[in-house]
């Protein structure tokens, strides 16, 4: 049934950092370092992740606007690299972006009719019934009234922008949207009417999507599937019940215990950073207590740079899980780290987090009680479990 | 869906909203009586430029050096603006000074604006080595001084006979004033360039495989474009000055034609000495054709904006 119709494999983009009077190129940025993922016909791949995370980077690669530096983009089966000129531009047909920001991504000199029938101009396409018919239409279906087409976009509001840069991406009929961050930009009440009419013409076009976003309240709405990034990998990925009931790796889990519950009974405690025991010492079984539930759980510093990322676990300078193991060191590996990683060995993890990267890979069931964790639940730890007590509503 | 459906009430258009830009502008042009009084001191200058035997019947030419610094007598009178310090109407001079005066200025900042804007678009959109080589060439000819290289043009043409048509006359400052006029063009565009190129409007149009071309004609000039036309008024007033040391040199405009910065330099000399009038009146003529291209490019620019019509 699941039809892929977008496959990434192994995509990695890295920006070279030069240097010097020769300006060679003596290291790279590695915002996106290997990422695979598939996108099902119809369906939404929700892609979740820190600032800085590659998210919005590997949007852009996949949209074509930045060349990958290795990698495959699989559009119905077809390699985008290996095509012709030709060849990309008609495959850019098939793949279009919706912006976060609705005020920077319309030319304020065009019109909107200008805006939705550029498409058309540019692979000089006359759609049946005139091009002025055409740009009616795509505004209808956004939403918008066809008669608005001469006005300019500085008279329209930011939900208005957001449904005419829908109706631009949506004017070559595309098969899979890209949403960089679609309603972050907007007003609360004006998100959910976005989302609705992506989700409505999900529906009604058969497109499939891939929604960036850092709101993991939004992705959990519209998101079939969920993939988590984390310094341009995906630390976990899986359907959205599963990760979202039953996420196994620290990063995600810290990620949803930082939503914030719309609900003044559920107090969030923020205790003691890293040094938060996940499972609580909260009762179980009824929950949410006079004393509160799981503490967020929050994060030491800033992820660190991708110009030089951590050995092994990319997430183990910062994961507050692998200090509370039992396999962690007692005390420090070396007393004198290396110097020019001066972070090396202090923390007291696991030395496997530090020596072994972790491959995506689906953990055991057994661990888990309720979660019906296939195959596809894949997690990127080496000590992957849910919380004892997950009670992370989003 | 409310937000769908009712379009933001807050800038009203008129009943025309699904005419042309070019139709909305004129109609915001004409809307404005600033506007129409400094269009009317253009086409003043310009009906001068074309015919000037209308306002004056005296040749520029004839100066009886003993009628020398003559007061203004008035309309009617002989020499209505008096004359200058050898004898020459001062009318008359100005009159046939507009022609050249005014062709040099809207020559060298045309040929500059398309060089400038040209050489800045590329090196901003493409970056690396045409970048590199557009802005060394600015800095080079950003350090070398006006006068020097004027010198050097002057004695490239020595003893060239260049003829005495209308264009012949404005040709050697025209070459000098472009060469090192078109550098605050292509800096200005540069930078907005850089500016424009990065918003998402320009990453939209990549991604739906719009060609260079179309990116940087539809959508990075106009956005990038605005700042350089706050410029070009006063770089007229500035061509017209710089005229004016050139002919000191002899490699301004050549006699006998006559022009404003001529006649502006020559008059300098004599305000103190009693004879204001030979230096007020093209200088009130040439500010007041800088003032009506200010207020006019501004007006032009609030009128091609659809954020500010």
């Amino acid at each position: 049934m699941a039809e892929p119709v977008l496959e990434v494999r192994d995509l990695v983009k890295h920006y070279p950092v030069r240097n010097g009077l020769l300006r060679r190129s003596v290291s790279a940025v590695k915002a996106v370092d290997g990422v695979s993922l598939t996108l099902d016909r119809g369906r939404t791949l929700g892609l979740v992740g820190e600032s800085g995370s590659g998210k919005s980077t590997l949007a852009r690669v996949l949209v074509g606007v930045e060349p990958p530096t290795s990698g495959q983009v699989l559009v119905d089966g077809e390699d985008v690299s290996r095509l012709s000129r030709a060849g990309r531009k008609q495959l850019r047909r098939d793949v279009q972006m919706v912006f976060q920001d609705p005020y920077t991504s319309l030319n304020p000199r065009m019109s909107v009719s200008e805006i939705v029938g550029e498409p058309f101009a540019i692979h000089g396409i006359s759609p049946a019934g005139g091009r002025r018919a055409a740009v009616g239409e795509l505004l209808e279906l956004v939403g918008l009234d066809p008669d608005h087409a001469a006005r300019y976009p500085h008279q329209f509001s930011g939900g208005q922008r957001q449904r005419v840069g829908i109706a631009r991406a949506l004017a070559l009929r595309p098969k899979i949207l890209v949403c960089d961050e679609p309603v972050s930009a907007l007003d609360v009440s004006v998100q959910g009417q976005v989302i609705n009419l992506l989700e409505d013409l999900q529906a009604e076009l058969g497109l499939s999507y891939l929604f960036v976003a850092h709101d993991l309240g939004v992705v959990r709405h519209i998101a079939h599937d969920v993939a988590v990034m984390y310094l341009g990998r995906i630390v976990e990925q899986g359907a959205e019940a599963e990760v979202y009931d039953g996420a196994q790796h620290p990063y995600t889990q810290a990620l949803l215990s930082a939503v914030p519950v719309p609900d003044p009974s559920v107090r969030l405690v923020a205790t003691g950073g890293a040094r938060v025991e996940p499972a609580g010492t909260t009762d179980p079984v009824t929950g949410a207590g006079a004393t509160g539930s799981v503490g967020a759980i929050v994060l030491e510093g800033d992820p660190p740079s991708p110009v030089d990322p951590p050995s092994g676990c990319p997430f183990h300078t910062r994961c507050w899980l692998a200090p509370t193991l039992p396999e962690a060191r007692t005390e420090p590996a070396s007393a004198q780290p290396p110097a020019d990683r001066p972070d090396l060995g202090l923390r007291q993890v696991p030395t496997v987090c530090e020596t072994d990267v972790p491959a995506l890979a689906p953990r055991s069931p057994g661990t888990s009680p309720g979660a019906a964790g296939g195959a596809s639940h894949v997690v990127a730890c080496h000590f992957a479990r849910e919380l004892v007590d997950p009670r992370v509503e989003v | 869906m409310s937000d769908a459906a009712t379009p933001t009430p807050t800038v009203p258009r008129g009943a025309g909203a699904s005419s042309s830009p070019m139709a909305d502008a004129w109609r915001t042009l004409r809307r404005r009586p600033d506007t129409i009084a400094a269009a009317a001191v253009l086409v003043f200058f310009a009906v001068m430029a074309a015919f000037p035997r209308l306002f004056t019947d005296t040749s520029p030419r004839s100066c009886p050096i003993r009628e020398a610094r003559t007061a203004p007598q008035g309309w009617g009178g002989e020499h209505p603006l008096g004359t200058d310090a050898l004898g020459c109407d001062v009318l008359a001079t100005m009159v046939h000074g507009v022609r050249p005066s005014l062709l040099l200025a809207i020559v060298v900042v045309g040929v500059s604006l398309v060089i400038g804007v040209t050489l800045g678009l590329l090196a901003g959109y493409y970056l690396g080595w045409v970048d590199y080589l557009v802005s060394r060439t600015v800095e080079v000819f950003l350090v070398i001084p006006l006068l020097l290289a004027a010198l050097l043009v002057l004695s490239l043409f020595k003893g060239v006979d260049l003829g005495a048509g209308t264009f012949d006359v404005i040709l050697l400052p025209a070459v000098v004033l472009i060469l090192f006029g078109w550098m605050p063009y292509a800096r200005y565009v540069r930078a907005a360039t850089l500016e424009a190129k990065n918003l998402d409007y320009v990453t939209a149009a990549r991604s739906l495989g719009a060609s260079d071309l179309r990116i940087m004609g539809r959508h990075v000039l106009p956005n990038a474009i605005g700042t350089v036309t706050a410029l070009l008024p006063t770089s007229v007033a500035g061509v017209i000055s710089a005229e004016a040391v050139l002919s000191f040199l002899g490699i301004g405009v050549r006699p006998p034609a006559t022009s404003w910065g001529i006649q502006i330099e020559q008059g300098s000399q004599w305000v103190l000495g009693g004879s204001p009038h030979v230096l007020l009146a093209p200088l009130i003529c040439l500010v007041a054709t800088v003032l009506a291209l200010v207020v006019l490019g501004d007006a032009l620019r609030d009128a091609l904006d659809p954020r500010l019509s």
